[in-house]
């Protein structure tokens, strides 16, 4: 299945992962060979090093079974030559054309649709006709590129989520031409990386970002309407989302995680296929004037971006100008007091997962927080049933069913609970 | 049998045995080195002494040239103890038996009159890699060549794992898990009571269910959970074994002393496996041999030190020293006999899986606690029925095993 493949924008912070996902996969396949293509040189070697690191963590945390597949003796020879294997499967590259002789296609490049149709055009020159092509891209309707780059039949969508080698959700889009033979070899590869793997319909957006970015819109629709200074919006949104709503994490932190200008770039992706809705993301776009982009820097540190982070943590919440400490003043108390107490049940989403009666615990949080009166209460309500008419959206347009769209949010973005529930 | 002439040992230390458990353990930061375990216990060794005038010295330890890249480990006496310059200095080894063989080799140079007293001691310093790579030093215990193949990544925890197996198949899964597991509580219990041993701050609240926690093959072993295993360990013991002629001239006052009544040693053929998985052949034949050498049965032995590398390995020795019928061991460990306050106090500081099992050291520690508990020093103090106290060294799956059963002072 992957004895051919190469990844394009292997170096990349998607492609690294997506490398590793299918060099596991063909790590003691003889006579495989995985290119890896990347404009980034210095970036190559760093993947090389990741790659040689990820090698030797998996055969040490599958030791039995790799020992047992080894002619060697010692656990430290089998895991050695286990890596020196793996390595030598792979080909480090610069250049698109090296990728001729590929039959399975990842690309993880540049999230732009003239840059990847020019990219598809010059591999549908290059590669033979049995090539097939996965995209990563995480909004782009497939069959735009399908139809520029003439690749009928031949691509479809194979979203991974951040990052590759721990998310386990994929969403595989497949466009209304895609051929069955390529549907199945994505849904075998998927399982084979032991994903989940759920199908998108092919709309921009997808499910995810279908739901994520008219989600954070609407985050940022509330800022004019909370009628509080700047800071204190972001900070009562982000909590509201975070702690009332038991999200993972507030959703102006999780734009911040994602980075503005990826935010942004999806907007406008999603502008354009949708025309007849509104995606304002004027304040995004003012945001990333002043500088602030968010995003991860090398190592999965988070930047800064609608907040500053000191260890991973927030610490202080842009003003235009500076970052203002949540320390500083008292203006976050009375964010906090504004609010009001949590409903009874409340405790944190990291809790929640340990918790053995997760289902009925959650009914009874969400009854205390829809018979609460108080301001946080209000907002969390207004907030969760936009979620879940955005994801009846989602369901009415064929974007995906109601158990893809759940799951999605649940796999995908480690949501406790899917928007379309029976808990409200 | 009496030996030819009578032999003591006394002045017995143990440093803090180290590693994965003890609160300051980092593997990121600097730890203890040998030469400041070797300093340690040489100094201990000493202040219970009036002079430390040495005519001998024995070091015990396994495997110091992989894990430490030392060879050559007698030039460490004379470091030790200054007194040894110019005198013979000798390393045994015999795996996590080295310890024993040391002792065995200190009484036969006092017996032989070719010294009066002799300094004997046992180290390892093993947390110099990761327990992955540990395993295949640790193998070395095994016939490596012809079994080290096929054996479980951890190697020797699948060693025992299969002995766990037998045992289970024979005398009831349950029966044999219930006996793990109290040994397991008996372990931790029993270190509680020593500042130096390596589980000496576990303060788990229900030590019997986590004893009880299911073996998850895909994690680790079939048979044995976390809690059947002995520690990776660093640390030093020693003692001094001497002639009555010998005492005098380094100060020791003899009530300070007990006095070694049988010394066995039994050893299999690496190159084969048990051909019963459920007896411990060696241990059995060296504890008949002791027990012959001193006229002396189990019902004699007030203190026991048994060499538990696995929870298994305890309650089969048990059983092979005739404390326990074959398949009763899990019962009287059950029982709380091997408690302080029961028939046969066992392993009273911890044994290898509650005080640590630094490979080296193990067996000169036994007999440091013997030492204590005879001569009614010992922080976990046992109810002495008797003047005995006896103890297993092993090494590898029951292959090298030396038994010493010992008397204390004034009886």
């Amino acid at each position: 299945m992957l004895e051919n493949t190469c990844v394009i924008g292997a170096a990349g912070k998607m492609g690294s992962g997506i490398s590793w996902l299918v060099l596991k996969e063909i790590a003691a396949t003889k006579d495989a060979i995985l290119t890896l293509c990347d404009p980034n040189q210095k970036a190559l070697i760093a993947l090389r090093s990741y790659l040689e690191q990820q090698l030797r963590k998996h055969a040490t945390e599958n030791i039995g079974a790799v020992r047992a597949s080894s002619k060697w003796v010692s656990n430290s020879d089998v895991i050695d030559n286990f890596v020196a294997e793996g390595l030598s499967k792979i080909w480090l590259t610069r250049h698109v054309d090296d990728c001729a002789s590929c039959k399975v296609v990842f690309e993880a490049a540049l999230e732009d649709v003239d840059f990847k149709v020019g990219l598809y055009s010059k591999l549908r020159g290059l590669c033979g006709s049995d090539a097939v092509f996965f995209t990563n891209t995480s909004s782009i309707p497939i069959h735009v590129i399908e139809e520029r780059a003439q690749l009928t039949g031949r691509i479809m969508g194979f979203h991974f989520y951040n990052p590759p080698a721990v998310q386990k959700l994929v969403e595989l889009i497949p466009t209304q031409k895609t051929r069955p033979d390529v549907s199945e070899l994505a849904t075998r590869i998927g399982k084979q990386m032991g994903k989940v793997l759920v199908t998108s319909k092919d709309v921009a957006g997808f499910i995810g970002n279908g739901h994520f970015i008219r989600d954070g819109l609407f985050a940022l629709s509330l800022i004019k309407e909370l009628g509080l200074d700047f800071v204190s919006s972001i900070y009562t949104i982000n909590r509201i989302s975070q702690d009332f709503m038991l999200r993972p994490m507030g959703i102006f932190q999780l734009i911040d995680y994602v980075g503005l200008d990826v935010f942004a770039c999806i907007v406008k992706i999603m502008r354009e296929a949708h025309s007849t809705e509104k995606f304002d993301d004027s304040l995004i776009q003012q945001l990333l004037t002043q500088g602030v982009r968010g995003g991860q820097g090398s190592g999965g540190v988070q930047k800064d971006g609608f907040f500053q982070y000191a260890s991973g943590e927030i610490a202080a919440v842009w003003d235009s100008k500076r970052y203002v400490p949540l320390s500083e003043g008292s203006w976050r108390s009375h964010c906090d007091e504004s609010l009001g107490q949590l409903p009874q049940g409340y405790q944190p989403w990291k809790k929640w997962l340990k918790s053995s009666n997760r289902e009925e615990g959650l009914r009874q949080y969400f009854k205390a927080l829809f018979a609460a009166e108080s301001k946080g209460a209000k907002l969390a309500k207004s907030y969760l049933m936009r979620s879940k008419d955005i994801a009846a959206k989602l369901v009415h347009d064929g974007v995906g069913t109601k158990e893809d769209v759940n799951q999605v949010l649940q796999s995908g973005f480690f949501h406790l609970y899917g928007p379309q529930n029976s808990y409200y | 049998m009496t030996f030819r002439k009578r032999v003591f040992v006394a002045a017995g230390y143990n440093t803090t045995y180290f590693g994965p458990g003890r609160k300051e353990f980092n593997p990121k930061a600097p730890m203890p080195q040998l030469e400041d375990y070797l300093k340690e216990t040489a100094k201990g060794t000493s202040a219970h002494c009036k002079n430390t005038d040495f005519d001998e010295g024995v070091i015990s330890n396994f495997m110091a040239e992989r894990f430490i890249n030392q060879g050559n480990l007698p030039g460490f006496l004379p470091f030790m103890m200054p007194s040894l310059l110019h005198k013979p200095c000798t390393r045994v080894e015999g795996a996590c038996g080295s310890g024993g063989l040391g002792l065995a080799s200190g009484l036969r140079s006092v017996l032989s009159g070719l010294a009066s007293n002799v300094f004997v001691c046992g180290f390892e310093i093993q947390n110099t890699m990761k327990a992955l790579m540990g395993a295949d030093v640790l193998a070395g215990a095994a016939y490596y060549k012809g079994m080290r193949k096929d054996g479980h990544a951890f190697f020797f925890p699948g060693v025992f794992s299969d002995r766990a197996k037998a045992y289970q198949d024979k005398y009831g899964k349950d029966l044999a898990r219930d006996g793990m597991a109290h040994w397991y509580e008996n372990a931790i219990l029993h270190a509680r009571h020593y500042p130096k041993a390596q589980e000496y701050t576990n303060s788990t609240p229900d030590l019997l269910s986590l004893g009880k926690t299911a073996p998850n093959s895909e994690a680790f072993v079939p048979h044995l959970n976390l809690f059947d295993c002995s520690k990776v360990s660093d640390g030093a013991s020693s003692l001094v074994m001497a002639s009555e002629d010998g005492l005098m001239r380094l100060g020791i006052d003899p009530k300070n002393a007990i006095e070694i009544v049988a010394c066995a040693q039994a050893e299999g053929d690496i190159t084969q496996h048990p051909s019963d998985l459920t007896v411990l052949s060696q241990t059995q034949a060296a504890a008949k041999a002791a027990y012959k050498q001193s006229g002396l049965k189990p019902s004699d032995i007030a203190v026991l030190e048994v060499h538990d590398c696995f929870s298994i390995t305890g309650l089969l020795s048990l059983e092979a020293l005739g404390f326990a019928e074959a398949g009763q061991a899990s019962k009287l460990v059950a029982s709380g006999e091997t408690r302080a306050n029961g028939t046969i106090p066992t392993n009273l500081s911890g044994g290898l899986c509650g005080f640590g099992h630094p490979t080296g050291a193990t067996g000169v520690r036994q007999m440091v606690d013997l030492l204590e508990q005879l001569t009614h020093k010992a922080e976990n103090q046992a109810k002495l029925k008797s003047p005995y106290g006896m103890m297993i060294s092993m090494g590898g799956n029951d292959k090298t095993v030396t038994c010493l059963i010992v008397k204390a002072p004034h009886a």
